[in-house]
């Protein structure tokens, strides 16, 4: 059973991979509850607030760092790589040591998302650091919910200036994350 | 924003257009073609640079470090992996270092004891340990553009595993030049100009690869 959840996950990041959006949103969201499960079964006093601070974390850097992995292999020991180290760094950063095992998600335990999938602050906090623009569109995309197309309609930029606004905006995001916990 | 809207979000992000690899072959080109430009343009090429290569000895002098360059790109396109297993290959560099201290030790056998300090102190020690790091430096920044494209796990030794790449095909452009035949030089002076990089490289890396 394992094994198949894996097998979908290399399906749908394939796809994604290929250009499918639809198929990458459901990749993340597959491997959301699991990401959930490493940071939660690590965190034992760490309240579910701040355990979804770090699961968004994590979430981001696989994103930025998707072009890492090769269609040609599992999706599984790179995603388990990449999240173990951005959990060992958010913990270390927060203070704290933690150790990850160097397996795999064989162990892990899905979490749900805990009270109300919380309005997260640090993620909220970066995003108010962002230029004022890619701000906007940032929020329009993930808040409102807006399309690519309408946000450009609305603020008189072509869906291909909008796309590279909220490339930029999450690069940057990651690295304010960086810079913001260790102050 | 909830998870679910960042996920919204990054889904709207499309696929980025190069891999590690794809930028790799893009900008090393370039690097190496600045690099040996730079020679050229500066110290030049060695007259009869071919004749030279065919003594197997003197050959070693451009293989030894283009081998390791090789090495160590094939270490690094895994390195930009997370997840990937790079420690065989990784290890296997090891054979360039075991194959110079072979050859000093076979020329220093062969070397009349009277010829030896001559043979290790040759003419150009000073250029030679100018020049590598300097025709090294354009590939080191093109590596490390890669690796910061990449996700490396271990900034500080991807640095030096960078520098020692960076260094080794530096080197091989500078033995383009370099007329000092003898192991007994070669093989200490390029290690050093080789570890100076790996150095840089390393300190580079610490404050380069992190993500």
């Amino acid at each position: 059973m394992m094994l198949d959840r894996q097998a979908e996950w290399t399906k749908l990041l394939r796809a994604g991979n290929a250009g499918d959006a639809r198929s990458y949103a459901l990749f993340l969201q597959a491997i959301t509850p699991v990401l959930r499960g490493v940071v939660r079964a690590r965190g034992a006093g760490l309240g579910p607030e701040e355990g979804e601070d770090i699961l968004q974390e994590v979430l981001l850097a696989v994103h930025l760092k998707r072009h890492t992995w090769r269609p040609q292999d599992p999706v599984a020991p790179w995603l388990y790589a990449i999240t173990r180290h951005k959990v060992v760094d958010a913990f270390r950063r927060r203070g704290r040591r933690v150790f990850v095992p160097l397996e795999d998600f064989a162990e892990v335990i899905a979490a749900p998302p805990g009270v109300d999938p919380t309005e997260r602050g640090d993620m909220e906090r970066m995003i108010a650091l962002l230029e004022p623009r890619a701000a906007a569109v940032v929020r329009a995309i993930g808040i409102d919910g807006e399309s690519v197309a309408e946000i450009g309609a609305r603020l008189e930029m072509s869906e291909g200036a909008v796309r590279v606004m909220l490339h930029r905006g999450l690069k940057k995001l990651s690295e304010l994350r960086e810079r913001f916990v260790e102050i | 924003m909830k998870t679910d809207q960042l996920i919204n979000t990054l889904a709207n992000d499309p696929w980025p257009s190069i891999s590690p690899a794809g930028l790799l072959l893009r900008s090393l080109p370039v690097a190496l073609a600045v690099s040996a430009a730079s020679l050229a343009l500066t110290l030049g090429f060695r007259h009869g640079w071919l004749d030279a290569m065919s003594v197997p000895l003197v050959a070693l002098k451009w293989f030894l470090p283009l081998f390791l360059g090789l090495f160590g790109l094939a270490v690094l396109l895994r390195l930009v992996r997370p997840g990937a297993n790079a420690s065989t290959l990784r290890h296997a560099m090891w054979l360039v270092p075991a194959g110079a201290m072979a050859a000093m030790a076979y020329a220093y056998a062969t070397t009349p004891a009277a010829g030896r300090w001559a043979a290790f102190v040759g003419e150009s020690v000073v250029p030679c340990l100018i020049s590598i790091p300097l025709l090294s430096l354009p590939i080191l920044a093109a590596i490390l553009l890669v690796l910061r494209h990449g996700a490396v796990l271990y900034p500080v030794k991807a640095g030096a595993i960078a520098g020692l790449t960076a260094g080794g095909l530096g080197t091989a452009i500078y033995a383009l030049h370099c007329t000092e035949d003898s192991p007994l030089f070669f093989t200490v002076w390029y290690s050093a100009g080789i570890m100076a990089v790996t150095a840089l490289g390393a300190v580079l890396g610490n404050k380069l690869l992190r993500w």
